[in-house]
């Protein structure tokens, strides 16, 4: 009951000390909306950035192609190895000579003028398998394994392309998720060091509760509920802009599709209420550890 | 009995400086004691450590039967509810009224808001600012402000009363008033009150139990002292 009592008095405190701090809490919010609206921008960046990697290398696929007139039993054989290992996604196309065939004679001038004169696809055509992999990173190995089966005789993958395109998507990944831990530690400081204005403004009052026999929870209570309002009320801005500005950019795009049909963008709903709720939580805790930490100094004997 | 009980303490400042040398002293409970001493005396590290502001680096200071010395940081909260400190500069925040003042010794505490109300208003009674409740401290006089710090200081109904310079900032007439308080609250609660000054007046009109300090050790104690050169 008494610690209800104080918590309560804590909230009140925390909210009377905001508007009576009027000035000071306004820099504190504008601060905490600007680092927010920057850590917005990187999370949208990032997640992007990352579905748009994923949707690329899910697309990435490898063509294996068996030896001239394979058997039935070497075919049934390579289906189940395939089948069996791990890196495989289940979805894989096979196409017979003849399909590749006629894919080769729609698709092709040059195998078009000729075509007609093809009767023994087999001993020209191979048996081709179209696979996707699980995790692109391990590619390589999974194409090694595959050219060491007897029944194989080439796989083709975009060597290269692909490991750079994966390495690349990594990087921009990675360092979107850097910028986003960077400036979480900024908005730390810069909350630490505002809070601590307010609290330097409040050292007077800190003294004298310390002198009446506050306990350290009780004094550091509505600061930091103060800082939980800070931070909640500096995530308003930042929030009204991400749903309403990803919104409207992405309504504004040709369905969703950036500069052209490769980039898609992640539909609006529901990754603005997401990103919203990432934002407020981020404000929310850390401006609830940014006074934390600014009035311990204060708290010493 | 004791309330108070030093034994061989002293106390060096990180800087080097030795402020109090092995130092034994007893106060009783309900005794009004004055502790005078020149600037740097170690008058003022006295009663910071008494109130645990400071602490000893050797020796024990038993208050209350406990040994404030090994008290950790995080639990003098508990030793200070027990005490009412009282200061030079008041220390009254100026933008609550002055019962305001009062009650939030008690609010900090998360006493119960009827228990807030009737403590507050008989401990402001008692000083006599009973008909200035809603004045806010920059409307009062220095020794109507240094009333209200002294309500603050005895909300709580504590056993000790310290005040470090009470009346330096004030007149005589005030001075004398402000220690008429304290003497009052000595007597009718039966508060044990140390009170450091130089104020040579005050310490000669009110014959109490005078501790002399002196580069760090106790150089007088008398029962009914006064304040003469000998003394410093």
């Amino acid at each position: 009951m008494k610690l209800f009592r104080m918590f309560k008095c804590g909230v009140r405190d925390a909210f009377k000390s905001v508007y009576r701090n009027f000035s000071l809490s306004i820099a504190s919010i504008s601060c905490i909306s600007i680092t927010l609206l920057v850590v917005a921008v990187a999370l949208v960046l990032s997640f992007n950035v990352k579905n748009f990697s994923k949707e690329i290398e899910s697309d990435v696929a490898m063509v294996v192609f068996l030896n001239l007139g394979v058997t039935n039993e070497e075919i049934t054989e390579f289906e189940s190895t395939i089948s069996n290992m791990e890196n495989i996604l289940p979805n894989w196309e096979a196409q017979t000579p003849t399909e590749r065939k006629e894919m080769l004679l729609a698709e092709d001038d040059f195998w078009n003028s000729v075509g007609s004169l093809i009767d023994n696809e087999e001993e020209i055509f191979h048996y081709t398998y179209k696979i996707k992999v699980k995790d692109i990173n391990l590619i390589n190995e999974t194409a090694t394994e595959l050219e060491n089966l007897p029944v194989v005789q080439v796989v083709n993958y975009g060597e290269g392309i692909v490991e750079q395109m994966v390495s690349v998507f990594d990087l921009v990944n990675k360092i979107a998720f850097l910028v986003v831990i960077i400036l979480v530690i900024v908005t730390v400081f810069l909350i630490v060091n505002t809070i601590k204005l307010t609290i330097f403004s409040r050292r007077r009052e800190i003294s004298i509760m310390r002198v009446v026999g506050a306990s350290n929870w009780t004094i550091k209570n509505p600061f930091i509920i103060e800082g939980f309002v800070i931070g909640l009320l500096g995530s308003i801005v930042p929030i009204i802009l991400t749903v309403y500005g990803y919104t409207s950019f992405y309504n504004s795009l040709d369905d969703g599709h950036l500069f052209s049909s490769l980039i898609e963008l992640l539909p609006p709903q529901p990754f603005v209420f997401f990103v919203s709720l990432a934002i407020v939580v981020i404000g929310v805790v850390v401006g609830m550890f940014g006074s934390g930490r600014a009035v311990r100094k204060y708290l010493k004997v | 009995m004791e309330l108070i009980s030093l034994k061989g303490v002293s106390k060096k400042y990180k800087n080097g400086v030795n402020a109090i040398y092995d130092l034994d002293l007893k106060i009783k409970k309900g005794e009004f004691v004055f502790i005078i001493g020149g600037s740097g005396s170690g008058k003022s590290t006295l009663i910071k450590m008494l109130y645990r502001e400071e602490k000893p680096t050797k020796g024990e200071l038993i208050i209350g039967g406990k040994n404030v010395a090994k008290l950790r940081n995080s639990k003098v909260y508990k030793l200070r509810r027990k005490l009412g400190i009282v200061f030079q500069d008041y220390r009254l925040l100026p933008k609550l009224t002055v019962y305001e003042n009062v009650a939030f010794a008690l609010e900090v505490i998360g006493e119960k808001a009827s228990d807030i109300r009737i403590k507050t208003l008989k401990s402001l009674e008692l000083v006599g600012l009973k008909g200035k409740t809603r004045n806010y401290p920059d409307e009062l006089s220095g020794g109507e402000q240094q009333r209200v710090a002294i309500a603050r200081a005895i909300v709580n109904n504590p056993k000790l009363l310290i005040c470090d310079e009470p009346t330096g900032n004030l007149d005589p007439l005030m001075s004398e008033e402000i220690v008429n308080v304290l003497d009052d609250i000595n007597k009718t609660m039966g508060t044990t009150v140390i009170m450091a000054t130089h104020d040579r007046d005050i310490v000669n009109k009110f014959k109490k139990r005078v501790i002399a300090i002196k580069d760090g050790r106790i150089v007088k104690d008398y029962a009914e002292g006064k304040y003469d050169n000998e003394a410093i």
